[in-house]
């Protein structure tokens, strides 16, 4: 009988841990590399959250481009990632590589071209994240985009 | 008579050195009626031998040991029914394994049903499928203008290399500013 009983509350507690992995919340790019990286560097993160974000659609068009309007209608946040040290961009540049290339089934390479690859995080229908990695002249830029993006999202930013 | 063998024999006996054989010549001379007083004190202990050996189980032990554990004995009762000893198959050894198979199957099939469903509910309501934890920003600039100004740029790296005004114009107000995330946060 108590073996029963355990049974069935194993059973059920592994359904409820599958049922609720989905529903878990995320974390973006630039969080996770700020989390990995960033003790003991000079990287640095802006950020733009979804509040922001919302006060920002409210400006007057006086003060905004239709084109970013339009782009930041449908973002939700944005981070950007820099390194004020030259010297250690190309390790900067090369990690946000590998923690993309770790994550092979969340990230997947939208545009390549030199050092500036665009990474993209899609679910369903939609793009809920796009990351811009980029290294140019010992400068390391990164960009996390989130949102509910459209598919050719990518190539409207690009444009 | 000469007694000499039995007192031989009762000494291995007593030695626990005798075989079956002579154990048995030691129970037939006990058996006798007339025997000499130093040897018929242990007439007793062979007779007991012997008398416990006759003892067998009554017919009625059997319905009284199963009304000792409580089992109903009347005819056409479950205790009085003919069981055949089932065959113990490579089915019933694989049982275990089907069940934990069966489980591990209902476990997969929910949660794939759960995301499928979910991932409905997401292409319905496009809004849903956002699923960042909102706490985990937090805002480097105050000002709506400031945060316009740093979002319109960093989207202008998307379409020019780093390494224009853009981006250098960026970094020096990554630099300054006191609101920024670092590292201690």
């Amino acid at each position: 009988m108590t073996s029963t009983i355990h049974r069935l509350l194993y059973t059920l507690s592994l359904m409820m841990l599958t049922l609720s992995a989905p529903a878990q919340k995320q974390q973006d790019f630039a969080g996770r590399y700020m989390q990995l990286y960033a003790e003991g560097s000079s990287l640095t993160c802006q950020t733009v959250s979804p509040t922001m974000m919302q006060k920002m659609l409210q400006l007057t068009p006086a003060h905004t481009d239709d084109a970013t309007h339009e782009a930041l209608k449908r973002l939700k946040s944005i981070r950007l990632v820099t390194q004020s040290h030259p010297d250690d961009a190309k390790q900067a540049y090369d990690n946000a590589l590998t923690l993309a290339h770790n994550n092979p089934a969340r990230y997947r390479l939208q545009k390549e071209q030199d050092n500036k690859k665009i990474f993209a995080r899609t679910k369903g229908k939609h793009i809920i994240e796009v990351v811009l990695i980029s290294l140019n002249d010992h400068r390391f830029n990164l960009v996390d985009l989130t949102g509910i993006m459209p598919k050719d999202f990518v190539d409207s930013l690009i444009k | 008579m000469d007694y000499k063998y039995i007192e031989q024999l009762l000494e291995r006996y007593w030695e626990g050195e005798t075989s079956t054989e002579e154990e048995g010549i030691l129970k037939a001379f006990y058996r006798q009626q007339n025997l000499p007083p130093h040897l018929a004190r242990y007439q007793s202990l062979f007779a007991y031998a012997d008398r416990e050996k006759e003892q067998t189980l009554d017919s009625s032990f059997d319905a009284r040991l199963l009304q000792a554990a409580g089992i109903d004995n009347e005819p056409g009762s479950k205790a009085t029914k003919h069981v055949t000893p089932g065959k113990f198959t490579i089915a019933h050894r694989l049982r275990p394994l089907y069940r934990a198979a069966a489980a591990v199957a209902i476990v997969t099939l929910l949660g794939t049903a759960a995301q499928h469903s979910f991932r409905s509910a997401d292409d319905k309501n496009p809004a849903a499928s956002w699923d960042y934890n909102q706490q985990a920003y937090t805002d480097s600039y105050d000002d709506p203008q400031k945060a316009y100004e740093m979002a319109s740029k960093a989207l202008l790296l998307f379409k020019e290399g780093p390494s224009t005004a853009a981006a250098d114009t960026l970094r020096a107000a990554a630099d300054k500013d006191s609101h920024t995330e670092t590292a201690h946060e």
